[in-house]
């Protein structure tokens, strides 16, 4: 706006405008738009669905919550042979707090199972986020998302979002909404067999 | 059959416009008077033809006929009628479709009467608004087309075109999939079209605008022309919003109404830019100023719109709302590049046709607050746009998607609020040229007491927020102004002619319908603030597992949990679930929990939330149960059963009804502000020659 308003009170003494400043704004819209084709073509709709191989990750968990993994950092590749479930969450995030219970009881009915549970904390203050972990007592194992890595392999539109992996590492359930204890039994139960 | 006239009267209005856009080319450098007035002829007959086209789609809606793709995806055998006609907009080659059935209704009154002004802009007018229309159909007809046929190949394999492939037969589907359960609901079926009548409706001042600059006109009588066009479309896009909103709080169940998602932003963005340019519009006409700002920012609004609807409709942008992605994305962004290069490259070449006419007098000025307004209003619309594009910057720039959420949007959003809201109620009292602090003062001390007064009355009552305070005392000042605005005016009147107040109330909105209306809209945004205010601080929320019987207290209310009734279709039903199915598709499954709410000394108050969860996994919804009075919404969220317990999350949302009833406030005053008066129709008569003595003095 100041720009505008310089131009308009000086326009009577500087008639012509530099060559630059003149074609600037046209250059800055042809980059924008040079922008928005960069952004088309390298957009990857490919969230992985059930039957795809499940993007390996490398993830380094709390102090303190190791689950039933008990190292870190952990690797997904690291859990084959087992079936594992990765959750993306976030203490800001409001559905997220409507499946946390459901998520805790589905691990402490699997965990001895051979059932893992991976918490993916997305764009999150660890204070928040440990606070979090506190109010519902959860204790399987989770991480930060640093550099939202993991969340940009699988392509996550928001959270929550969960994935459930076989022992094979192929992924056989997912859902972009919260999950409840009972649909969770249902694939952990078949997948288990 | 029906479908085939349809798929006609489509392409008959594709060559109507590109008929209308190459004669109104060849009139305008001509300036053939026969060419222009065939363009015109040819732009108004597109109206009826897409409205043959919308009609043949609802009718293959209505009577099933599942041989054409659109209808098989977004109707089924048990989609009731009215869903079978909105239907129409359920899926993303069928809205693109009624998106240029929206659009050609705007050319349609743009270019119906032959224009008996402004003559010189007609032609390039209706070149830039039919060159609009004219992407927009053939979008339709070669990349998102609803009449395309589903075919099927010796191996049973079904696909779909709209023309017999090679060595394939018609198929005919034995039933459609349904329209998505999403978008089912009522406030999802009227939200779209209005915020796509808002879009669509930014096409007219953009095409007066760009017109304006084609035809070499100096005036400004392109702004005085698209103005009612402009408030419709900001009226449209307001009503957009608003019922986004309230579907958001109504249905999506997670206590709030506005998440900052990047369809959310991409609404808001243009309703922005055309705000600020509703307000520095008024600085053009009443001074000649702001030549280069006012074009920019109508260019604004209408690219913004175009960019929000490309990067949401090709998936550019991932959000909640991605219901359609699609092949769009090449043939958009060429349309894309055509209005961003074309409009800047156009003000380049014509600036000189832009120059102000008067200098900005004093910085204490009526001109100096509109320019301030406007530097909010653009200071929030980059923040705004950065947030919603900061994942696709950073991606480009660190390798990383960063998202930026809500709680950042509103800190860096809320002290940008706070000083529109002061300049709202500085803004009407300063005068234009030139004004001075202590006319200022003699003018608003009342109301700035008023705003103290509040401050202190709520800081008594125990809140103690700083920014809180602040707010609600920024709020009161202006509502304090806007409110003595009208009582100068009915005072003024009363003492000269004698009228008795609400008489004279009514002539000072039939006198200036524009300025009082507009003053209307700012006491629905007020009245507006203090629903957010509320609702952002004061909210309280608890989470409970409760068995039958068991109560929760939350403020003064006691939630007492009845029982749950769950409603799985695809097996046998309880008897209670025969309620629950009158109007819902057997692809629903339905989990609600029913809970009494006791308040002292009332009557109790039973209340359903539920929750709908999609059978072919595309998602859920949480339709909350709402106990509503006058401050405060008790905002329940049942969120399933396990042995016995049910699971029920509880908010307090304070003030909120403030929020929808200011709502309707801003829907009214825009209508006042729009309705033409008596003097503006005697004006409109006189304009061209009042335009023309201009355009010699200068």
């Amino acid at each position: 706006m100041s720009e505008s308003e310089v131009d308009e009170t000086n326009a009577e003494e500087q008639p012509a405008r530099s060559p630059l400043r003149r074609y600037l704004p046209l250059g800055l819209v042809v980059a924008f738009v040079a922008f928005l084709a960069w952004g088309l073509f390298t957009r990857n709709e490919t969230q992985p669905t059930s039957g795809a191989a499940a993007p390996d990750f490398t993830l380094a968990l709390f102090n303190d919550y190791p689950g039933n993994i008990g190292k870190t950092p952990v690797s997904l590749a690291d859990l084959r042979g087992k079936v594992v479930l990765i959750n993306f969450w976030a203490s800001w995030c409001i559905p997220c707090a409507q499946e946390a219970a459901d998520l805790q009881a589905a691990y402490q009915q699997y965990k001895d199972r051979g059932v893992v549970f991976l918490g993916v904390d997305y764009l999150d203050a660890e204070t928040d986020a440990r606070n979090y972990l506190k109010r519902f007592n959860i204790d399987y194992a989770n991480g930060p998302d640093l550099g939202t890595v993991v969340s940009g392999r699988y392509h996550i539109t928001g959270v929550p979002e969960t994935y459930i992996v076989d022992k094979a590492g192929i992924i056989q359930f997912t859902k972009i909404s919260p999950v409840n204890q009972a649909e969770l039994a249902a694939v952990f139960e078949r997948l288990l067999k | 059959m029906i479908a085939d006239l349809g798929l006609i009267a489509l392409v008959l209005a594709a060559l109507a416009s590109i008929y209308s856009l190459v004669t109104a080319a060849m009139g305008g450098r001509t300036k053939r008077a026969d060419l222009i007035e065939s363009a015109r002829r040819a732009a108004v007959m597109i109206a009826p033809l897409l409205t043959l086209a919308c009609l043949s789609i609802i009718i293959s809606n209505l009577t099933g006929d599942y041989s054409l793709e659109y209808t098989y995806r977004v109707s089924n055998d048990t989609t009731p009628t009215l869903l079978r006609i909105t239907a129409l907009w359920g899926g993303q080659n069928g809205s693109m479709l009624f998106w240029c059935w929206l659009l050609s209704w705007y050319v349609f009154f743009t270019f119906l009467r032959p224009w008996k002004s402004n003559l010189d802009l007609q032609p390039w007018v209706n070149f830039v608004a039919i060159g609009t229309q004219a992407f927009f159909i053939l979008l339709v007809i070669f990349y998102a087309n609803p009449f395309a046929r589903l075919w099927v190949d010796a191996a049973g394999n079904v696909s779909a075109a709209v023309f017999q492939p090679a060595g394939l037969r018609a198929y005919i589907a034995p039933d459609g999939t349904g329209l998505n359960p999403l978008l089912r609901h009522p406030g999802m079926i009227i939200h779209p079209p209005m915020l796509y009548l808002g879009f669509v409706g930014l096409t007219i001042p953009f095409a007066y605008a760009i017109g304006a600059m084609l035809a070499r006109n100096k005036t400004d009588s392109w702004i005085r022309a698209s103005r009612r066009a402009t408030l419709i479309a900001w009226l449209f896009l307001s009503l957009g919003l608003l019922l986004g909103a309230r579907w958001a709080y109504d249905v999506l169940g997670w206590g709030g109404y506005w998440g900052w998602d990047p369809v959310e932003n991409s609404a808001l963005l243009p309703w922005l830019v055309a705000t600020a340019f509703l307000h520095s519009v008024i600085i053009q006409e009443k001074r000649s100023m702001f030549k280069i700002w006012n074009m920019v920012l109508i260019l604004l609004a209408f690219c913004l719109m175009v960019l929000g609807t490309f990067v949401t409709r090709t998936g550019v942008i991932s959000s909640v709302h991605s219901f359609a992605r699609s092949s769009l994305g090449v043939p958009f962004l060429l349309f894309v590049a055509i209005v961003f290069v074309g409009s800047v490259g156009l003000m380049i070449d014509r600036s000189n046709l832009l120059k102000s006419e008067n200098k900005l007098d004093s910085l204490f000025s009526r001109e100096a607050a509109f320019v301030l307004n406007n530097f909010v209003f653009v200071a929030i619309t980059f923040t705004v746009f950065v947030g919603t594009y900061y994942s696709m910057f950073s991606e480009l720039f660190t390798g990383q998607k960063l998202t930026v959420g809500p709680p950042v949007f509103n800190q860096l959003l809320g002290p940008q609020v706070a000083v529109l809201v002061l300049l709202m109620g500085i803004g009407p009292l300063v005068a234009w040229r030139k004004s001075s602090p202590e006319a200022l003062g003699r003018m608003s001390w009342k109301s700035a007491l008023l705003g103290v007064g509040v401050m202190i009355a709520l800081f008594a009552l125990g809140i103690k927020p700083f920014w809180v305070l602040l707010g609600f005392g920024l709020i009161g000042y202006t509502a304090g102004v806007t409110f003595s605005e009208y009582w100068r005016g009915m005072r003024a009147r009363h003492k000269l002619s004698g009228e008795n107040y609400p008489t004279a109330l009514t002539r000072l909105f039939q006198r200036n319908r524009r300025r009082y209306g507009g003053y209307l809209i700012h006491v629905g945004v007020l009245v507006m603030g203090i629903g957010v205010i509320g609702s952002l601080n004061f909210q309280q929320q608890t989470q409970r597992s409760m068995e039958p019987g068991s109560s929760v207290t939350l403020g003064n209310y006691t939630l007492t949990y009845d029982h749950a009734l769950t409603c799985d279709p695809t097996s046998t039903m309880p008897p209670d679930c025969a309620d629950w199915y009158k109007d819902r598709g057997r692809d629903i499954e339905v989990i609600a929990g029913y809970f009494t709410v006791s308040q002292a000394g009332q009557a109790p108050v039973e209340l359903t939330p539920y929750r709908e969860v999609f059978l072919n996994n595309t998602g859920e919804l949480s339709p909350p149960g709402v106990l509503t009075t006058i401050g405060e919404d008790l905002y329940v969220i049942f969120l399933g059963e396990q042995s016995g317990f049910g699971t029920v999350k509880v908010f307090i949302n304070p003030l909120i009804q403030f929020l929808w009833s200011g709502g309707i406030v801003l829907v009214i005053g825009t209508i006042v502000a729009m309705w033409p008066s008596a003097a503006e129709r005697r004006e409109a008569v006189t304009m061209p020659e009042r335009v023309a003595v201009r355009g010699v003095v200068q």
